[in-house]
């Protein structure tokens, strides 16, 4: 089994909905994004980039690419950084994290991120009142990947929801997507469904160039510009 | 225009005034007596709109916070004690029924709403979305379906009045694309025509408006809110920086010798407002965008709509029910100008003591 998703640019619409909900079933702090939405040649929000004869909003959601050569896999040096070995998802052992950033400087997407602080601080908003994120530590084949406590000065990421997808449910970047532009499934199963959508779609992956060989593929808003 | 509550409250002029909130907003701080009401998911709620046939009953799912109340409780309890005498017209429940009284409103609304809603139960609800009844065929809901087939006349009904109070907006019996009234004679509209911005508006009332204020200003929505609801959303802020944002067409922020990045004033002979500015390319030239929404907590108490004048389309009055069909302010009907300013932006994801540096916050990789 080899999980992976298909991002399809010409559903999103760049609502950033998939970056919220992921923060919060993550308990990720202020200043920590695991899922982004870039729109391409614009450096703010709402801001259109001139194309040939007209503007458009080109939306680009970003997360960990789960590659199979994952360079932030080689150069931890504690192998905090590990592949799955049921499903091949590029997982983070926060017990084993030394907070050296090796990964960060290796991963060319630029998704790994550095909790500077005790994130116990500053996770909940309304005076701690409220307290956001799956509440309930989550470890596989002992390693503990998931935490709403993360120690101080670990690097996290997407772990393609590893707490949902180990109960059979879809990641929730994917649920909530109100375009349904992610897919979920298993790669190596030529039934499933992101097998078959795969098949009938112009597949394309961020950074051919790096040989990672991402488990997250994308289709490209491109087939919208040939209807036009 | 924004500031009336404020002014009234300043002159004497509104001497008490009591407001139920689920939020901190100004109205509570100008209140005298602010009671908390309880927001979604922490009571019983009815949701429908004109823009779908679906009635959907939002349930209670947490208790609401400190002593935030359901409002039915409230409001019960502030007429009793207003006038006791009038208590029997309603059923007396405390705070903790307040779900079951709702359900009995609510069964009640359901059994006597006619012949679209009856079919519904407060159990149907409970299970799910519950679908108005249509005479259309099928399941789809289709527009106009009983105007066109069966040959009932327009205009369609407009609740919650009934339609004689509505039929005589087109006096035809049909959708009427040219208006044979009066007044759409007397103003030249009995068919739809382009009337240019702000000549019988600003220029009209201030000649020189042309040439002091250049610029067009809209506030349209933002992605991150939907009006001023969600605006303090910790995450929402975050995505938009913290701070509000000045929009304009890069050859106009060039020509004023603005940079993508400053702090800039928005301003007209009524009002200001102040954002960081940001460049795009696919801002019509002359525009000024400012995304409506922001509390004026953000933007160090001004309010963007303090440039908006509530001017009135004559057209509009020929016809008045209220929230149905009355004169409404034209938002976008202002002009303004745009320059450099010295003020500092109050950052909503800092802490109070490190907002004196105008450090940006937030994760801009």
């Amino acid at each position: 089994m080899r999980y992976g998703m298909v991002i399809d640019l010409s559903r999103c619409i760049g609502c950033r909905t998939c970056a919220v909900v992921c923060k919060n079933h993550h308990a990720q702090p202020q200043g920590i994004w695991w899922n982004r939405v870039i729109t391409e040649g614009a450096d703010e929000y709402a801001v259109s980039v001139p194309y040939s004869d007209t503007f458009r909003m080109k939306f680009l959601p970003v997360t960990c690419q789960h590659c199979k050569d994952a360079p932030c896999e080689q150069v931890c040096p504690t192998g905090a950084t590990y592949h799955d070995a049921d499903n091949g998802t590029v997982l983070v052992d926060y017990e084993k994290c030394i907070g050296c950033r090796y990964c960060m400087s290796a991963c060319p997407y630029g998704v790994r991120q550095f909790n500077w602080e005790d994130p116990k601080k500053i996770k909940g908003v309304d005076e701690g009142k409220y307290q956001y994120g799956y509440p309930e530590d989550f470890r596989k084949d002992g390693h503990l990947v998931y935490t709403p406590n993360r120690p101080a000065g670990v690097v996290e990421k997407c772990t393609m929801c590893v707490q949902y997808i180990a109960q059979g449910l879809n990641p929730a970047c994917v649920d909530a997507c109100p375009a349904n532009a992610r897919i979920f499934g298993d790669l190596d199963d030529p039934q499933s469904k992101i097998v078959t959508y795969m098949l009938e779609r112009d597949i394309k992956v961020l950074g051919e160039e790096y040989n990672t060989h991402p488990q997250v593929y994308y289709v490209s808003a491109k087939i919208l510009e040939r209807e036009r | 225009m924004a500031n009336y509550l404020r002014q009234a409250r300043e002159s004497g002029e509104l001497e008490c005034v009591i407001c139920c909130d689920y939020q901190h907003t100004l109205t509570v701080d100008y209140s005298d007596v602010a009671l908390a009401g309880a927001s979604w998911y922490e009571k019983t709620e009815l949701v429908t709109t004109p823009l779908h046939p679906w009635v959907q009953i939002m349930q209670k799912m947490v208790e609401p916070p400190g002593i935030a109340r359901p409002e039915i409780w409230i409001f019960k309890e502030l007429a009793k004690h207003i006038d006791p005498a009038l208590a029997s017209q309603w059923p007396e429940f405390s705070a903790d029924e307040s779900e079951a009284a709702a359900e009995d409103v609510l069964r009640m609304l359901l059994e006597k709403g006619g012949d679209t809603i009856n079919h519904l139960s407060v159990d149907d609800l409970k299970a799910g979305p519950g679908k108005l009844a249509h005479k259309n065929p099928g399941d789809k809901k289709i527009p106009f379906y009983e105007q066109i087939h069966g040959r009932e006349p327009f205009p369609t009904i407009s609740r919650p009045n009934d339609l004689a109070k509505t039929a005589k907006f087109v006096k035809s019996g049909r959708i009427e694309f040219y208006k044979d009234e009066d007044r759409f004679i007397e103003l030249g509209e009995q068919l739809p025509v382009y009337k240019p911005p702000f000549e019988d508006t600003e220029y009209a009332v201030d000649p020189l408006a042309r040439e002091k204020y250049p610029f067009m200003y809209l506030t349209r929505n933002s992605l991150f809110r939907i009006h001023s609801t969600y605006a303090n959303s910790p995450f929402m802020l975050e995505l938009q920086d913290g701070e509000p944002k000045v929009f304009l067409n890069p050859n106009d922020a060039d020509e004023k010798g603005l940079q993508q990045g400053d702090v800039v004033e928005v301003f007209n002979s009524r009002g200001s407002i102040t954002g960081r500015l940001v460049l795009d390319p696919g801002i019509y030239p002359r525009q000024c965008v400012f995304e409506m929404g922001w509390w004026s907590r953000y933007t160090n108490g001004d309010s963007y709509n303090s440039l908006i004048y509530p001017w009135i389309n004559p057209i509009h009055e020929i016809y008045y029910i209220s929230s149905v069909w009355s004169p409404n302010m034209a938002w976008n009907e202002c002009v303004c100008d745009v320059r450099h300013s010295d003020s500092q932006l109050s950052n909503a994801l800092l802490p109070d003591t490190l907002q004196t540096n105008g450090t940006r916050g937030g994760d801009r990789s």
